[in-house]
């Protein structure tokens, strides 16, 4: 595993991943939160189909296909969650949901 | 092409009668509406009935059917019909009324889906599959939480594990990104080979030992473990009740399966002295201990039982991750492994778990179960019957001799001296001994304090049923533990075996495919 047009695409997807991280874990808008989620997810989209294009088999863009699709339903749940979050509190900040500590 | 559909058999049913629930929950007609439960009871009795029966098949291309699978299809199916009994009053939770507009039937089908996801967890043999169940298992948890009654607590709830779950999700991915990458294919036995051949050379390469480490970490949401521990309390507080108990079994099991499916590919050779990758199981350790300590030290700051319980749910993955630490590795003259004492308490511990919650549900308190200690204070002179059934459950939490927990924790310490960990062994008992300070409050709130509010009950049958059948079950496996036992440790058995040798994989993929991409 020795090739350099892998890794510089490996470091993109490892760069996106931390990328969403940090943002997973600094911002405080949900809607900004959950892109942050989807940004790790295309990152590892992005190693797999490298990893894919590497090993010269389809497995890991299967993956991909399967991968958005979860991802998309992943979406669909968040923004219903958001809604009903939204309407009950006027605010989408998660430090107004946070009345449960201990 | 030929796939025999047998082996599929629990999880075809499950997910038809989910079909079918949802179908029936949204009639127009009320009558045809409460007929979801018991859609859904019978669906898994008939799934148990089937997993029980399942032989050794299979053609070891579309899907593996070894000892865990089928244990995996009976917890799933069993412990999912006593999750089912304490929800049965899951559409009327908000209204005591019992509107007939409040009727929620969906509820079960999202239950149903999440539970042949777990009983699909042990059979997959590839990551997509792997994915795609514990993706399974999670989603409808999701719902679960959120629209599981309508106060701002549940919505909260729902939000923190919706969120942390989508996270721990994309952490696990990335670690099957790189394991894709370092196998080169997504089948199991290819993964599994180019580990094996890995580890002969003595030399594993950082990209698997990435994917390994954030598998873990990963998963560790799942199982409820550090250092994605810290949902669980809130998370189980804000849930209706009866989704907290489904909680306390489902993703865990899940997680629990999961971690063995994954390092099973690695052939469970990476600890030992020299061994290359024996960071990880050193981690395991490590992360074993911090989760015992921090499930039993915070637990006795609770007064919130579902809290309490959350904790203690915590604490106990620790025990199980103590088992999967050590792995199946088995010293001679030792009737049991890490990995069969892991099995056999996670068994236990949702059985007793599940119990538990099912007596507090039926002990209705303020809200939709009793859910502070004062709610329950003096109750077994009113109701001694469920202040029994709680009390033998959390006797069994405890490891009170005759009850199963004892003997799961005896074959975990067993297992931990047996391939030569005293100090893990010294740190469970410890970690029992902290705990049995915090369900012991709840037993003295309940036979020694005077009644504090008036009880309510439920009126429905279901939720006591599950609590004494539960009850009775963890007595029974705790003097008559041979068919859980049995169950248990063939599982554990098989599994260093099995996947790795029984086919010699296809590697390396480049040779074996034309290059279908230009360079």
């Amino acid at each position: 595993m020795s090739n350099p047009v892998l890794y510089r695409y490996l470091a993109l997807g490892a760069a996106l991943f931390a990328v969403g991280l940090v943002g997973f874990l600094t911002r405080r808008n949900m809607i900004m939160i959950f892109l942050s989620t989807e940004i790790m997810f295309q990152g590892i989209a992005i190693n797999l189909i490298a990893f894919s294009c590497y090993h010269q088999n389809a497995a890991g863009q299967s993956f991909v296909i399967f991968l958005l699709t979860i991802a998309a339903a992943e979406a669909s749940l968040a923004l219903g969650l958001v809604v009903m979050l939204f309407r009950r509190r006027e605010t989408l900040n998660v430090d107004a949901w946070s009345d449960m500590q201990g | 092409m030929n796939i025999n559909l047998q082996g599929l058999c629990p999880e075809i049913i499950m997910l038809s009668a989910a079909a079918l629930v949802l179908l029936v929950g949204l009639c127009p007609r009320d009558g045809v509406r409460r007929s979801s439960q018991w859609i859904a009871a019978i669906s898994l009795v008939l799934a148990f009935i089937a997993a029980w029966n399942l032989g050794p098949i299979g053609d070891g291309r579309h899907w593996t059917l070894w000892p865990l699978a089928t244990y995996d299809s009976l917890l799933a199916s069993g412990i999912g019909l006593l999750t089912v009994l304490a929800s049965w009053d899951m559409p009327f939770l908000d209204d005591p009324a019992q509107s007939d507009k409040a009727y929620r039937g969906e509820f079960f089908a999202m239950l149903l889906c999440s539970l042949a996801g777990l009983s699909m967890m042990a059979k997959v043999n590839d990551l997509i599959w792997l994915f795609l169940a514990l993706e399974l298992v999670s989603i409808p948890t999701y719902i679960m939480v959120a629209a599981g009654r309508g106060n701002a607590a549940a919505q909260e709830a729902g939000v923190k594990y919706f969120f942390l779950g989508a996270l721990s999700a994309a952490i696990y991915l990335f670690g099957f990104s790189y394991l894709y990458g370092f196998a080169g294919s997504t089948r199991f036995t290819a993964i599994a080979a180019a580990f094996h051949s890995a580890l002969a050379g003595g030399h594993l390469p950082y990209v698997a030992l990435i994917g390994l480490l954030m598998v873990v970490i990963g998963i560790s949401y799942k199982i409820a473990a550090v250092p994605l521990h810290y949902y669980a309390p809130d998370v189980y507080q804000g849930a209706a009740t009866p989704v907290t108990a489904f909680l306390s079994f489902t993703p865990k099991a899940a997680g629990f399966f999961a971690l063995i499916i994954v390092f099973n590919l690695t052939g469970w050779k990476l600890s030992g002295p020299g061994a290359p990758g024996h960071v990880l199981p050193d981690l395991l350790m490590v992360l074993a201990v911090l989760t015992m300590f921090i499930g039993n030290v915070l637990a006795l700051l609770q007064r919130n039982i579902k809290r309490l319980l959350a904790y203690s749910s915590i604490a106990n993955s620790g025990y199980m991750l103590v088992g999967l630490a050590v792995g199946p590795v088995r010293p001679a003259g030792s009737a049991i492994n890490g990995l069969s004492a892991t099995l056999f308490y996670l068994g236990a511990y949702s059985l007793m778990t599940v119990g538990a919650f099912a007596a507090l549900i039926y002990l209705q308190g303020k809200t939709d179960a009793a859910e502070d200690l004062d709610d329950i204070a003096g109750v077994a002179g009113e109701h001694p019957l469920a202040a029994a059934s709680m009390a033998v459950c959390l006797f069994s939490l405890i490891g009170m001799p005759g009850t199963v927990g004892f003997l799961g924790k005896l074959f975990i310490i067993q297992a931990a001296l047996a391939a030569n960990h005293p100090l893990l062994a010294v740190l469970v008992v410890i970690n029992a001994a902290i705990a049995a300070a915090y369900y012991l409050r709840i037993v003295a709130a309940m036979y020694l304090r005077d009644a504090w509010t008036p009880f309510t009950v439920r009126r429905s049958l279901a939720p006591p049923f599950a609590a004494a059948l539960a009850t009775v079950l963890v007595i029974f496996f705790g003097i008559f533990p041979a068919q859980l036992f049995q169950q248990s440790s063939a599982s554990g058995q098989v599994v260093p075996t099995a996947v790795i040798s029984h086919k010699p994989a296809p590697v390396p993929l480049a040779a074996a495919r034309p290059p279908a991409y230009p360079q």
